[in-house]
Parts: C-alpha cells; sequence; structure tokens
C-alpha cells in the first residue's frame, strides 16, 4: 500500500518509543531483565494510548534472543517477523470477531503445543471485553496456569466487562491518558523525523482535540498534513479539528457577557454554517475559560494557545469578566456537553447555551456589584421566614389534631373520660369498636395469641390475592382471647380498608374457623392506636386486683393478655410505651435485667428467698419493698427471654411474680437501676 | 457536458472535493475515513465520487469522466471492488460485518484496491462496531474504508480514534431548494429540510404526499395557542397534533419540527432579522415570540430538548408532548 496512517507508520517498537506509559513500560522491562515474566497480563486503558502497541512490543522482546536492557532489538529474524505479523508463535486475535467459546478452546487446544520458531508462544487478546461469558470462563483453567512456553496478554478498553476471575489470574496494568505536553513532543519528534515544520500553537490546539488519545492525535496531525503544503499551520489545524479561533472565542464571550444575545447567536449560526463542531465549540470555551481563570492566577499558567497567540486581547478580556461568573458559565457548559452527546439537535443546543450564558450575566451582574454578599441573602430571607412561618403553623395545626385524636379513641371506654370531641374526631376514619376489643383483652391469652400467630400464615394462603394484599404489609394479631382476635394495622389505609371490608372479615373468619376448628371473630385496629387502647385498658383494669379477686386460672387468662401488654402495664410509665413492637419491649426489659442479674445467680437467688433481711445492705434492690419479686422477676426475663408469660402451666417462680401486682414492678426496676 | 460540472458533489462540496482530488493525485489517500454530516450535505455523494475517482480510468481534469465501464458500474451500484454495507433493519449487524471481513480479505477483481462504504454508522451494533475494530485499524489488503453517518457522537471513541473524521459543512439552503424543486416539492420547505437532519427522509416522503403541511398547520395551531397563554394548547395535544403522528418516524418528525419552530422563536426574540426556518408560518412564529417572556423561550427550548432526547429512550409520544405543553403553559405564571 502506497500510503500508510501516521498512526501505523510510527506505532512503538521499542518501549523507549511507547510515550507517556513510563510506569509500565519500565516494570514491564525490569519483569524481562530480572527473568520475572509472569504467564498473563491484562493491558487495559483509553483508546490510543499504547495497549496494543505495549502487547506487541512485549511479544518482540520475551522472544527476541538479542535483547538489550529489555528491549527488544527489532533487527533479528524473530522480531522482524513479528512485526511483520507473520510469526507463527505470537498469534493475535480480535476477540469482537472471535469471541464465541468455540474460538477460545481452539486456542485452549493449541496453547499446549510448543512454539515452533521462538521461545515463547504469545496470545494477544485484544478488545478481550467483547468475549462472550461462555468464552471467559472458558478461558479461566487455561489462563491460570498455563504451559510453561505460553503468555497471555489481553487488552481492553473496557476493563467493567472482565470478569473479576479473569482479572484476578493476571497481572493488570492501567495505561493512563497520555498528557498534551507528551503529544505535542512526540509529534514535534514525527515531523521532524519527516522534515516537516509547523506552528506550534498548531500541534498543541491538535493535542487537546486529541484528549489524552496518541492514535487520534496522528489521525489529526495525519488529516492536517493532507492539507498540503509541507507546514501544519493553525488554520488547518482549527479547520480539521472543527475548532474555533481564539479570535471567534473572545468575540463570543465578549457579547455574552455583555449580555449582547443576538451577537452571540450570530457568531454561533456562523460557525456552525462553516461545518464547525458543536462539542468542539464547548470543549474549547471551556479551555478558554480555564485559561481565563489561570491567567488571573498567574499569567504563566494559561499555556494554551488562546492565552499565548493574542496576549493583549486576552489580558483584556480577563479583566471584564469576573470569576463568579466564569464558574457559572463552566457549571452550564459541562451540563450541555452531556446532553450534547446524546442529540440531533446541536444546534439547538448551542443557542439555548448562547441564551443561558448571555442572561445569566444580567442576573449576576444586577445583584452582585450592588451588593454582593446581601444581595442574594435579602430576597431570600423573607421567603424562608414565610416558609418557616407557614411550617410552625402546620406544625401546631397536627399537634392539636394529634391531641384531639388521644382524647377521642379511649373515650368510649370504661374510663371516666371527658369525650365531648371524640365523636367528631372518630368520625372522620372508620370507628374502632373499643367495647369488642376491650372484650377480647378481658378473656385474651398469650396462648391464644401465639396459636393465631402459628396460623397466621397458612390464613394468609388461603385468601385471595387482593384480600392478602390488604392483610400482608405490616398487619399483625397483637392479642388474642380463644374465640377472637385483634389484628393491628401498620398503614391506617390498610386498616381502613380492611374495616370496612365485611367480606373479607367474614372470609378470614371463616378461614380461621377451619384451621382452628372453631369459631374466632376478628376485629381491626390500627396500630398507631393500639398502645392507647391496650394501656386505657390496663388503666381501666387493675390486673392485680382482678387477678387477685378472680380464680387463679381465670386470673392466668385475664393476664393483658400478649406479653408485650403485660409488659407494657409492667412498665407503666407513658412514654416509654409508644407504637414500638413487643421486640422493642423486651428489649427495653432486658436492658433493665443485667443490671440485676450479677448477683442474681441461682445461689443467689435462693440466698434472697431465705434470707432477704441479712443482706438488705449488700445490694440496692434487696433493700427494696418487694425483694424477692423483683429478682425472680429478673430470673424470669433470663430465663424466657420476655418479661412475662403468663401461663397456668408455667413453674411457680412464674406465678409468684405474676401475682406480684405489675404497678409495684417498675419501681423495684427503677430501683434496681438506680 | 464538461466534467467539471457533471457531478453535482462538485458544486455542493467544493472544498472536500478538491481535498480528496489532491490526496488521490498525491497517493496519500488513508485507508479509513469517517464522513459526518446529513445526508444533504453530500456525504455519500463524495464516497460515491472518491470512488469514481479511484477506479476511473478516463480520468480528466481530476475528475472522473462517468462515462466508462467502470464509472457506470460504480454509479448502478455494481462495481465488485466498491460494497456498499447498509443496515438490514434497525441495526448493522455483526454478521453483516462477518461478511465484510471476509470480503476484506480478498484482493480486488477489478482494481488494486477496494472500497468498503459503511452507510448509518451509528447503527452498528456494540457488537458489530467493536468487531470492525481490528480491521479498521490495520486492514488485511489495500482497501478503503468510509463510514457515513448523520451522528458521529453516538460511535464508539475507539473506532473515531482510528479514522480521519471529515466534517461536512450543512448544504445551503438555496441547494436543497433547487434540488426539492427538481422532485416537484414547494421550494418554500427548503429552509426546514436543511435543518431537519436525520428526519429529512420522513418529511420528504410526506411532502411529496402533500402529508406534510397538516402537521405543519397542527404545530402551528398549537404554537398560536401557547402564545395567547390559552390552556387550549394541551387539548390541541390530543384532539389535533395525536391523530397525525400515529407513527413513531412521524413522532419524531413532529418533535424536531416542534424544536426547530421553538428555536426560530427563540432565536427571533433577539436577533428578529434572522432567517426563519417556516416561511409559511413566519407570522405565527414571530407573534409567539412578542406574547413569549425570554425565559419561557428559553425554557420551551431547553425542555423540548430533553423531551426529545426521552423520546428516544421510548417514553410515550403524548405523554412528553403534554407534559411540555404544561411546563411551558405554567411558566407564564
Amino acid at each position: 500500500m502506497a500510503y500508510q496512517a501516521l498512526y501505523r507508520v510510527w506505532r512503538p517498537q521499542r518501549f523507549a518509543d511507547l510515550v507517556g506509559q513510563e510506569t509500565i513500560t519500565q516494570t514491564l522491562k525490569n519483569a524481562l531483565i530480572t527473568d520475572q515474566i509472569s504467564h498473563a497480563y491484562l493491558f487495559t486503558g483509553p483508546r490510543g494510548t499504547g495497549k496494543t502497541s505495549a502487547a506487541k512490543i512485549l511479544a518482540k522482546a520475551v522472544n527476541c534472543r538479542f535483547r538489550k536492557d529489555g528491549e527488544p532489538c527489532n533487527q533479528c529474524d524473530t522480531c522482524k517477523a513479528i512485526t511483520a505479523g507473520s510469526l507463527g508463535d505470537v498469534i493475535e486475535i480480535d476477540a469482537a470477531s472471535n469471541n464465541g467459546v468455540d474460538e477460545i478452546r481452539d486456542i485452549r487446544d493449541k496453547a499446549k503445543y510448543p512454539p515452533t520458531v521462538a521461545d515463547y508462544k504469545v496470545y494477544i487478546i485484544d478488545e478481550v471485553h467483547m468475549l462472550s461469558t461462555g468464552a471467559f470462563n472458558a478461558l479461566l483453567k487455561t489462563l491460570e496456569e498455563p504451559p510453561a512456553h505460553v503468555i497471555f496478554i489481553l487488552a481492553t478498553t473496557e476493563i467493567q466487562k472482565v470478569p473479576a476471575t479473569i482479572i484476578s489470574r493476571t497481572q493488570r496494568f492501567d495505561f493512563k491518558r497520555i498528557a498534551s505536553e507528551t503529544i505535542v513532543d512526540r509529534m514535534q519528534y514525527i515531523l521532524k523525523d519527516m522534515k516537516i515544520t509547523y506552528d506550534d500553537a498548531a500541534l498543541e490546539l491538535i493535542a487537546n482535540a486529541a484528549a489524552g488519545g496518541m492514535r487520534d492525535a496522528l489521525s489529526i496531525l495525519d488529516q492536517v498534513l493532507s492539507y498540503g503544503d509541507d507546514h501544519v499551520t493553525l488554520a488547518n489545524a482549527l479547520s480539521v479539528t472543527g475548532s474555533l479561533s481564539g479570535d471567534t472565542l473572545t468575540k463570543y464571550l465578549q457579547a455574552v457577557d455583555q449580555g449582547d444575545t443576538a451577537q452571540g447567536l450570530t457568531i454561533v449560526q456562523q460557525e456552525l454554517a462553516v461545518g464547525k463542531d458543536p462539542n468542539q465549540f464547548i470543549v474549547n470555551l471551556l479551555v478558554f475559560l480555564r485559561d481565563l481563570l489561570l491567567y488571573r492566577q498567574d499569567p504563566h499558567l494559561a499555556r494554551s494557545f488562546y492565552a499565548t497567540q493574542d496576549p493583549d486581547t486576552f489580558a483584556r478580556l480577563v479583566k471584564e469578566i469576573n470569576d463568579t461568573k466564569i464558574y457559572r458559565m463552566i457549571d452550564v457548559l459541562t451540563a450541555v456537553q452531556d446532553q450534547l452527546r446524546q442529540t440531533t439537535h446541536p444546534d439547538v443546543y448551542l443557542d439555548v447555551l448562547t441564551v443561558k450564558l448571555a442572561t445569566l450575566d444580567t442576573t449576576v451582574v444586577a445583584t452582585q456589584p450592588a451588593n454582593p454578599a446581601g444581595a442574594q441573602a435579602a430576597p431570600a430571607a423573607p421567603a424562608l421566614t414565610h416558609t418557616i412561618k407557614s411550617l410552625e403553623q402546620q406544625v401546631a395545626a397536627l399537634q392539636q389534631q394529634v391531641q384531639q385524636g388521644s382524647g377521642a379513641a379511649p373515650a368510649p371506654t370504661p374510663a371516666q373520660r371527658p369525650a365531648p370531641a371524640a365523636p367528631a374526631a372518630v368520625k372522620t376514619k372508620v370507628r374502632v369498636n373499643l367495647e369488642e376489643i376491650n372484650a377480647v383483652l378481658g378473656t385474651a391469652t398469650r396462648q391464644s395469641l401465639e396459636a393465631i400467630r402459628g396460623l397466621w400464615d397458612e390464613l394468609l394462603s388461603m385468601l385471595s390475592v387482593s384480600q392478602r394484599a390488604v392483610l400482608h404489609v405490616g398487619a399483625e394479631p397483637v392479642a388474642a382471647s380463644p374465640d377472637a382476635v385483634v389484628v393491628s394495622f401498620d398503614y391506617p389505609l390498610m386498616f381502613e380498608r380492611a374495616a370496612k371490608d365485611q367480606v373479607m372479615r367474614q372470609q378470614v373468619e371463616a378461614d380461621l374457623a377451619k384451621l382452628a376448628n372453631h369459631a374466632i371473630a376478628v376485629y381491626f385496629v390500627p396500630k398507631e392506636q393500639w398502645p392507647r387502647i391496650r394501656q386505657d385498658y390496663l388503666a381501666a383494669h387493675p390486673i392485680g386486683k382482678k387477678r387477685r379477686r378472680s380464680a387463679p386460672p381465670a386470673s392466668a387468662a385475664a393476664a393483658p393478655t400478649s406479653a408485650d401488654a403485660t409488659d407494657s402495664a409492667a412498665e407503666e410509665t407513658p412514654p416509654v410505651i409508644s407504637d414500638s413492637d413487643a421486640a422493642a419491649m423486651s428489649d427495653a426489659g432486658g436492658t433493665a435485667s443485667p443490671g440485676k442479674r450479677p448477683p442474681d445467680s441461682q445461689s443467689a437467688v435462693a440466698a434472697d428467698s431465705q434470707t432477704a433481711t441479712e443482706d438488705a445492705a449488700a445490694s440496692p434492690e434487696e433493700a427494696a419493698p418487694a425483694p424477692t419479686g423483683a429478682d425472680l422477676v429478673a430470673k424470669a426475663k433470663a430465663l424466657f427471654g420476655d418479661f412475662v408469660e403468663v401461663d397456668s402451666g408455667q413453674p411457680q417462680t412464674e406465678h409468684e411474680h405474676k401475682q406480684d401486682d405489675p404497678q409495684n414492678n417498675p419501681t423495684d426496676g427503677v430501683n434496681a437501676n438506680g | 457536458m464538461t466534467a467539471e460540472t457533471a457531478w453535482p458533489i462538485t458544486q455542493l462540496q467544493p472544498r472536500l472535493v478538491n481535498r480528496f482530488e489532491r490526496l488521490i493525485s498525491r497517493d496519500q489517500l488513508a485507508h479509513a475515513y469517517l464522513f459526518s454530516g446529513t445526508q444533504e450535505s453530500g456525504t455519500t455523494a463524495l464516497a460515491q465520487w472518491v470512488g469514481l475517482r479511484l477506479f476511473c480510468s478516463n480520468v480528466h481534469n481530476g475528475q472522473p469522466c462517468g462515462q466508462c465501464a467502470q464509472c457506470k458500474q460504480i454509479l448502478s451500484g455494481n462495481h465488485p471492488d466498491f460494497l456498499k454495507i447498509q443496515p438490514t433493519g434497525a441495526t448493522i449487524k455483526v454478521d453483516d460485518i462477518r461478511d465484510l471481513r471476509q470480503e476484506m480479505a480478498r484482493t480486488g477483481l477489478e482494481q488494486a484496491k477496494r472500497i468498503f462504504e459503511i452507510d448509518q454508522a451509528d447503527l452498528l451494533t456494540p457488537g458489530a462496531a467493536n468487531s470492525l475494530l481490528k480491521f479498521i485499524e490495520e486492514p488485511p489488503g489495500p482497501v478503503l474504508i468510509i463510514l457515513v453517518t448523520e451522528q458521529k457522537q453516538r460511535l464508539l471513541s475507539t473506532i473515531l480514534s482510528r479514522v480521519q473524521v471529515i466534517d461536512f459543512p450543512p448544504a445551503p439552503a438555496a441547494n436543497i431548494a433547487a434540488q426539492l424543486t427538481d422532485e416537484g416539492v414547494a421550494p418554500e420547505l427548503a429552509p426546514l429540510f436543511s435543518a431537519l437532519g436525520a428526519s429529512v427522509p420522513t418529511a420528504r416522503a410526506l411532502a411529496e404526499d402533500q402529508a406534510l403541511s397538516p402537521l405543519l398547520d397542527a404545530l402551528d395551531q398549537w404554537l398560536a395557542a401557547l402564545g395567547r397563554h390559552d390552556w387550549q394548547a394541551f387539548i390541541l395535544v390530543q384532539t389535533q397534533i395525536m391523530p397525525l403522528v400515529k407513527e413513531r418516524p412521524l413522532q419524531t418528525l413532529f418533535f424536531d419540527l416542534t424544536i426547530i419552530a421553538l428555536q426560530d422563536i427563540l432565536v427571533a426574540q433577539y436577533t428578529p432579522a434572522a432567517p426563519s426556518h417556516f416561511p409559511q408560518h413566519q407570522a405565527t412564529l414571530t407573534a409567539v415570540a412578542s406574547q413569549w417572556p425570554p425565559t419561557t423561550a428559553t425554557l420551551a427550548a431547553a425542555q423540548a430538548l430533553a423531551a426529545q432526547a426521552r423520546l428516544q429512550g421510548n417514553v410515550a409520544f403524548q405523554g412528553l408532548f403534554e407534559r411540555l405543553t404544561a411546563q411551558i403553559l405554567s411558566s407564564f405564571s
């Protein structure tokens, strides 16, 4: 072929030529010098940074017999054959077109044959991210322990598509984007070799447009050269990269800065009409603005040709535009840069951008010079205070509602609370039938509740999908007597739906009856009201007294329903009883117990019960009015985790504790802890 | 006819033709190019011209003759060494590229060099694009690969770095107007067509059936209502616009039209003298431009662009358009 692209002609053939990746080349050279070559390498990095080149050089270096300081000689037959791509032992595979399991199997099968000419068989698998999952996995074993004469070099631009199992079996090298200066140096070297003169600014522009890819840079340079004239001119470089001249950018920024939108739009349209690249427009603007900022710090920092070409104009512009505005312009530009990638209307984006940049001006300039600090705060303040005020009002209103609501719920209970507001508050929602629920609570037992809970999942599975949906989320039985159950709902909405749906209630009752073999009534409560209902019930029916009056078995049953209910009764302090669940309650109990537990080993308990008075001074809890009871409670906690297991079948200690007035327990607990 | 005037592309893109003529005569042609620009700007025409210029057996003054056997074969699309790959369906698939690679491995039948033109390269599937990488970097034989695209930004950066990108300046409206007149389409549509980009084929097919004007009228009505700050515009989406844009290409086209119209309004607020893309609906656009506050015009254009991006992500047209309408209307308060 008569003409070859620069990037092919100037493909590096030695590690020294691979510019911009000194760390990697040095590491590889050292490995070669000390003969510590790994069997698998993974080269990754953006396009045009030298991955494939490094792979080819490495393939040459390991096989070259005249290697010097880790560099291949490029003179011997092996080197020449590898450079020409004709050596059978260096196999370059395009993984993008050979991405199936079959191709990898083929590699695996052939890898076991020793190399024919060279010392090592080198497989260069390029674009390795395109391998299929099956292919990657087929490669794993071979990659981990290949025959001694095989080296794998994988190269990819998209490391995130390579499985971790592959990465962990290879030595990974991350190629970096090449710095503009390095690209410029390399182009200078090439051009000098080709005896072509150049404008410095042109090379710099090309290096910027290449964005870290050497191949991109050489492609562009190639095009600029194709414009002819054996001289790389800035004008040609501008035209090839689609970049804007410093002059145009200056005019544009001045127009936008002064709010001259019309002028800005005209410039955009003119530039697009001659085929400038909208993306490049934004990139150029960003570079230009960056240089404006740098110039302000130190004129020598602004290195781009925009600053150096016409220093006077640039210096003037630096004075004209203020920093804040530059920052905001950069923000707007970066936002647009992202969007530009997707669109088919880049021209409209640029128009919108221009208007935004130009109007940015009026808002900033209007507020800033007049009162830099206060101007922005001042208009914000009234709005803020207004918002705060309205929020405060809302909070007050809500608090009021809550208070009314709390008065309302227990109103119909036997507890003689004045409840004038109650009906109004309750009417809006579905009514909770407290009498029924209190009736359930009156005969509730722990056992029944456990029984119902055991049936609950089965019950749910018997319901239709829509019914199950209502009961599935946040609904659970919280109390149960032998022939009734109270179900609480986390979400008021669900509660309302369930309470209104008589069909569902009947269905649930029917299913429960089937499961439990006897009729069970179902009542619903919203969870937020449940603690209060329970608490009010307990307040209205002091458990201890009731139990003492009633017969022992009844008293066992009468103990407030569920563990948490008793629990809450025991730790009477109202704020503690939020709508937290039983677990939280027992946790609270649990925290109380350790304080008492240390002395309460088995023997200690026995000693306590026998000779309480002797040890009266030993610890505060023993000094308390009901020492035995408190210790037994602690013991029960230690044994069962939960505060109270109210059941006739429980051991004697439990009975003792149970008959202890729950109202007294907290005092004990407090004493014990305090 | 003389050779210089024979090829429309020499008038449309004289500088690019000169450049390629120089490259070919100096034998400096690279192996892979990307022609980036609208169909109207002459991308495929230039690719054809390059093919003619390379293969013509009777080049005169740097221009192919168009008469010889080679030229005739290319012009009729039958040259064995000038292959065109076009999308089959919505994409160009890996199999198409696999075939291409096999072709590339063969030497030319009648010529030393072979030319491969890949149209609408932005429609390459990721797999296809990746399997192209190695071949456009170092093709096995003497080949010239020309990728043609209207949406360069959609190509892989690894492809872009391997090719020489030629950005085509958009075709002047006058050229398009002449072309349209030739095809029996009203030349007043020329400015619009020059801005439509990828939707041009759809629009042209409509224009030939006289079906474009109802779309433009609906747009006109919608904009006029928006100009009056009239919430009726919201209803118009359902009643006037939706019946016209039942198919996907039409929806894309309508969005393109809307965006161009909003751009016109935006530009007209600052440079009233700027040429409009809708000569027939100029009055409405000018009126709207004067009725809207500048913030609305900016917002409308920006939101329309954002909505179009969503349309490409398969969000329903009606929802997007109604949202846009509501956004514009509520910006007045």
